[in-house]
């Protein structure tokens, strides 16, 4: 299955999936709405301790640190140097003057992305995709929908051993794979085709296999899977409530 | 209950008829076991007592297909599939990809029917130990074998206790000895539902199926106890069927067609007999 949920036993794993979502949604809505760089810089500080509290090792963060420092020097940079709108000149180097205010808006764009990622890793590394998907069933989410998003994650590495697969039939009859990039093009163009016509074809089939579990029938559906709601929830989610609104009182 | 009348089946865009003329029923408690080559109609046979024919695929249905007095062409599948369980030959495209777990797979089915939840789990429990896959129920039913995902197959419409069960050969993945288990575990079920089951593996379908039928490019050409069509050599290389060992040797002896026998031990006494 395609996810990236890592089991701990934290307080976080055990919060149930609706508190981890609406705990992403109210920090991404709030980190973009604001333009404030200390209550940024406050949000990151609190995504960065509920990381830390999943027990999760911060290197699983190591690939977007990869991805995150880069941006913040290309948005300092562009922000700092080439924004029109920037004014206050901080110093002048060659031919191009630094300015201030371009650097805190750069910051602050920085800080809103840098929220969103820690806070989605919170959700994605900490839920098991089923989870999440069969609690937002019980708030009412379509299970057509819910079914997509799921199987998606299941079919997907299905679908990567199907190609490869193909992929070795067709180098078995002598298909040149590697070499240079039109090389490489003419080799998969081949396995294309078939990869679409298998996975149509399964497609096909899975859905007459829907048709006979009864998937399509109008039924109220019932859930083999327990979904408490815990006093901790509400706690949980009255607490991040509370530290999202005081922060934007008092910063 | 099936009951098939004048069945004909032909597929949009296609030549030919799949299934022509086609009549039999099966009552409660009985099991038809439906052999024939490749290409002879076996799975548009299945797919027209579930609904799935004219109701999913795009085939012309003539004739009626009756199941629990109802007929299929006037019912939904959404209706049918609740009271017409069917196993489908490849089981790896009959797992649903909702669940993450195997019991989670086999509780799908009771999930889209409304099933309460302390009912879903007995009835979860029961299919597993049915189909000895207790043991790998938080397991996900796509890193197992194909064997268990068969079995799986199996327990998943099993749980759902349907009245009439189509199996399309359920056991073309699974060993000899976990094909004798399924086989045994059917002449349990087959006490208070009426079964279909289309396969390969005709020497296990003998004191297993009150019924056989030969079906052949479509056409029915036969259809009575598994003693009578097993034995008969012709009608057996006529539909393509791989002949028991024991039938061709008493072939080969000319041994009259009336006194061939399924059963080894008495294989000895008939040529003798046939000699003297």
């Amino acid at each position: 299955m395609l996810t990236n949920f890592v089991y701990k036993d934290s307080v976080i794993h055990k919060l149930n999936p609706l508190v981890k979502l609406f705990w992403t949604l109210l920090i991404i809505i709030v980190s973009f709405a604001s333009f404030d760089l200390k209550y940024l810089i406050f949000l990151a500080i609190t995504s960065f301790l509920i990381i830390l509290l999943t027990k999760l090792s911060v290197r699983i963060m190591k690939a977007s640190f990869f991805v995150l420092f880069p941006l913040l020097i290309m948005l300092i940079i562009f922000h700092g140097i080439v924004n029109p709108s920037a004014t206050q000149v901080l110093f002048k180097a060659w031919f191009f003057s630094v300015k201030l205010d371009g650097l805190l808006l750069g910051l602050k764009y920085f800080f809103r992305l840098a929220n969103f990622i820690m806070i989605a890793y919170v959700l994605i590394f900490t839920t098991h995709p089923s989870d999440l998907i069969n609690s937002l069933l019980k708030i009412g989410l379509p299970k057509q929908l819910g079914y997509a998003v799921l199987a998606t994650t299941q079919f997907i590495p299905l679908m990567i051993n199907d190609a490869k697969t193909i992929m070795d039939a067709q180098q078995a009859r002598g298909l040149e794979t590697k070499g240079n990039v039109v090389k490489r093009v003419l080799g998969f163009t081949p396995m294309i085709m078939p990869v679409i016509l298998s996975s149509i074809d399964s497609a096909y089939e899975r859905t007459i296999s829907l048709e006979i579990r009864s998937f399509f029938n109008s039924t109220k559906r019932t859930s083999f899977r327990d979904f408490v709601w815990k006093k901790s929830d509400t706690y949980s989610i009255i607490i991040m409530f509370l530290i999202v609104v005081l922060g934007g009182i008092f910063l | 209950m099936i009951e098939i009348k004048n069945l004909s089946v032909k597929y949009k865009n296609a030549e030919n008829y799949s299934l022509k003329n086609i009549s039999f029923k099966v009552n409660t408690g009985e099991m038809v076991a439906v052999i024939g080559r490749l290409n002879s109609g076996k799975t548009t046979l299945c797919q027209c007592i579930n609904g799935l024919i004219p109701n999913f695929v795009e085939a012309k249905l003539e004739g009626s297909v009756i199941v629990d007095n109802v007929n299929i062409k006037d019912s939904k599948i959404s209706e049918i599939s609740s009271t017409v369980g069917m196993i489908l030959e490849n089981p790896l495209l009959q797992i649903s990809g909702y669940a993450v777990t195997v019991e989670e797979e086999v509780a799908f089915g009771l999930e889209n029917i409304g099933i309460k939840k302390d009912e879903m789990k007995r009835r979860v429990k029961d299919a597993l130990n049915l189909v000895d896959l207790d043991g790998l129920k938080y397991k996900n039913p796509f890193e197992i074998s194909g064997g268990q995902q068969q079995r799986l197959a199996i327990a998943s419409i099993i749980a759902m206790n349907p009245k009439t069960l189509v199996l399309d050969d359920p056991t073309s993945q699974l060993d000899p000895l976990g094909t004798d288990e399924v086989f045994n575990e059917l002449k349990k079920l087959k006490k208070n539902k009426t079964i279909l089951l289309v396969t390969q593996k005709i020497e296990k379908i003998i004191g297993l199926a009150d019924k056989v039928l030969v079906l052949n490019n479509g056409e029915m050409l036969a259809y009575d106890t598994p003693s009578k069509i097993l034995t008969d050599y012709d009608l057996l290389k006529k539909a393509g069927i791989k002949i028991p060992l024991v039938v061709k040797i008493q072939h080969e002896k000319r041994i009259p067609k009336n006194k061939i026998t399924l059963v080894v031990k008495e294989l000895k006494e008939v040529i003798t007999g046939e000699s003297h």
